[in-house]
């Protein structure tokens, strides 16, 4: 604890880093706002940049572009209903809504304090159980990661769905359909291509998740005769009796959140994710999850900063990252000559502090440069819809296109929107199909490696984690079958 | 009452057009089967193939399909594919009609503009037809913002943002 203090009061007491901190947290807030801009991208760019940089600096700036970018997603996720990255997607659910309801100050406000929160709990359990912790996750194989995967994608189309539980679940499986196009991890097998050039590199998230929550968007807005835009009320400071109310669920959404990032490759996007549907599975409130719900931006903002400290706590113990960003800022470890791993405590000591510190400030300098970014962006919604919509979809166009540098991943962009525009129609859910495509390489890859390693499906039910998540599958499958509901009901509950 | 029966008329026409894609994709997971030597096993396993995943998934489709289609049938009353008169109606309504539009427009803007002009032209392009369409102002306003935005938005990317423009 007394190195963490050093190095905190190092830190504040440098007018360079501080500066140097602002300004990475206001960028990284920028580019986590601006669609197809994701925080992974960002700091691979700033490893190059930042090289010269003394050990310190360098970073301050990374961890600030980091934070700043996982938050900034949310704000277009709230104003416009296009996640900037791929961990606001839940945040959307139910930010869009309340924005449209004029609440979206309140909904900036909320899930800034929520990030602020997230990111300080993680950092604390980075700070305090980090090697216990990086053990626990030592016990997710190849075969728990494909089940935890499963699991959440089925959970989201279990919990997700308006109308029926089994458009969720078709939505899910149609999105990791989606994902197996393209060329096979294992074998090098071409999947779905039919020989077109441009489907052997598969399909990306980001244009599929850009289409499907953007274009619906824009083609609802753009009528003749539109209902009268609410105005914007309240505050982009929440109120603290405001905030108080949900600690209990920021509390459990830090600690999934923080779980989640300490599973290897999970991330935050999955942390939000699981955060959100554990929230609406035990809210009092299930009937406004999907209409601005509070306590949903809240869960899925908590999930997805807590995920930051949770994916640093494999990286920094056992050097195996916990994300992408977190591989990307291994790369940023090693560049400066510092080894991730059970060494690092004696190798640097006090680094572990450092970095801590750092997340620290950089969690307290979020409420400030969050709260600039936010009032210039709200602007927006002051436009009108048939003026912004055309411009969503350009900036959708830029969006899709700066991942890969692909007009193909323009044209998935489009064509997935408009199917899901026509899908929504019907009430087919949206999460599960985009937590499908990202996790359908993880369940497949994973799954047949698993039965690889263990020669088939038996074998590999005999790890304990794998057994226990094999039956909750099972039982929720089993609970949506109607004859399997009623006869447990006639059978079990009546004897 | 009649929304319902509606959703659930077009469910039915939906999850008939999800059953044919299913069982395509299953036709071609069964072709990306093939038995692999596992170290440790006797036998060959299939389980490890590429086509296993997706066999998988189009099997859960196939399922998953002919449930809504028997909830779709029960709900609707009766099979009801849209005739002519109900097309005819539906393009009416000027609402569909930009709709439609908006949807052509946005195809013409990413496969012809979009990669073959300048994108700040592209976009300009679109923006202009996009607001003109629904009337969103009167057509110098629309002129002035689509040449502003397109401009603002390829600047602001392209020079300040150095991220590659279409």
């Amino acid at each position: 604890m007394e190195a963490f203090w050093s190095s905190f009061v190092g830190l504040i007491t440098s007018p360079t880093i501080m500066l140097v901190m602002l300004s990475s947290v206001t960028v990284g807030i920028i580019i986590g706002a601006l669609p197809g801009l994701t925080a992974t991208m960002s700091i691979a760019i700033l490893v190059g940049l930042t090289y010269s940089l003394p050990r310190e600096l360098c970073f301050t700036v990374i961890m600030g572009v980091y934070v700043g970018a996982i938050y900034g997603g949310s704000i277009t996720a709230i104003l416009l209903n296009i996640p900037g990255t791929g961990s606001a997607a839940a945040t959307a659910l139910d930010g869009y809504p309340l924005g449209v309801q004029g609440r979206a100050s309140f909904a900036i406000g909320m899930t800034r304090t929520a990030s602020i929160v997230g990111t300080l709990f993680g950092l604390i359990m980075l700070l305090t159980i980090a090697p216990l912790l990086a053990k626990i996750a030592l016990l997710f194989t190849s075969v728990e990661l494909a089940l935890l995967a499963l699991f959440g994608v089925l959970v989201s189309g279990f919990v997700a769905a308006e109308d029926l539980k089994i458009k969720g679940w078709i939505a899910a499986f149609l999105g990791m359909l989606v994902s197996c196009i393209g060329i096979d991890q294992l074998h090098g097998y071409f999947r779905f291509t039919y020989d077109v050039q441009m489907l052997m590199a598969g399909i990306s998230f980001v244009p599929v998740m850009i289409g499907v929550f953007g274009i619906p968007q824009v083609l609802d807005n753009m009528k003749l005769v539109l209902p009268p835009r609410i105005k914007q009320t309240g505050s982009l400071l929440p109120k603290w009796r405001d905030f108080s109310r949900y600690i209990p669920l920021t509390l459990r959404s830090g600690l999934i959140g923080t779980g989640i990032g300490i599973i290897p490759g999970a991330g935050e996007d999955i942390g939000a994710w699981m955060a959100y549907f554990a929230a609406k599975a035990t809210s009092k409130d299930k009937e406004k999850f999907g209409k601005g719900s509070t306590e949903g931006i809240i869960a899925a903002e908590t999930g997805n900063n807590s995920a930051i400290g949770g994916a640093l706590i494999p990286l920094l113990t056992l050097s195996i990252p916990g994300s992408p960003p977190a591989a990307v800022l291994l790369g940023a470890l090693l560049l400066h000559g510092i080894r991730p791993g059970p060494m690092l405590m004696f190798e640097f000591p006090g680094f572990l502090q450092e970095m801590g510190a750092i997340m620290f400030l950089v969690a307290i300098l979020l409420f400030v440069c969050g709260l600039i970014v936010a009032k210039f962006f709200i602007k927006v919604l002051d436009i009108p819809p048939k003026i912004l919509m055309p411009v969503v979809a350009v900036l959708s166009v830029i969006g899709s296109y700066a991942i890969h540098i692909r007009i193909f991943d323009v044209r998935v962009m489009i064509i997935f929107g408009i199917i899901y525009f026509f899908l929504f129609k019907l009430k087919y859910p949206v999460a599960p199909f985009v937590l499908g495509v990202i996790l359908g390489p993880m369940i497949d890859e994973n799954l047949r490696r698993a039965f690889w390693v263990h020669g088939g499906l038996m074998p590999v039910l005999t790890r304990p984690v794998a057994l226990v998540l094999f039956i909750g599958l099972l039982i929720m499958v089993a609970s949506q079958i109607g004859w399997v509901r009623n006869f447990i009901r006639k059978k079990v509950f009546r004897r | 009452m009649d929304e319902k029966k509606d959703l659930r008329r077009n469910d039915l026409i939906a999850c008939l057009i999800l059953l044919v894609t299913s069982i395509f994709v299953l036709g071609d997971s069964i072709r990306m089967i093939f038995f692999v030597k596992i170290p440790g096993v006797e036998k060959e396993g299939w389980f490890v193939a590429p086509g296993f995943f997706p066999l998988i998934l189009a099997l859960g489709l196939i399922v998953m399909s002919l449930i809504m289609l028997s909830i779709a049938l029960r709900g609707s009353g009766k099979i009801v594919f849209p005739g002519w008169e109900r097309i005819r109606s539906y393009f009416k309504s000027r609402d569909e009609l930009i709709m439609v539009a908006e949807i052509g427009l946005l195809f013409f803007y990413t496969f012809v503009l979009v990669g073959n002009i300048h994108f700040a032209l592209a976009s300009f392009i679109y923006l202009f037809l996009a607001m003109s369409i629904v009337r969103a102002a009167s057509w110098y306003k629309i002129l002035i913002i689509s040449g502003v935005v397109s401009i603002a938005v390829a600047y602001l990317f392209g020079n300040l943002f150095k991220i590659p423009l279409p």
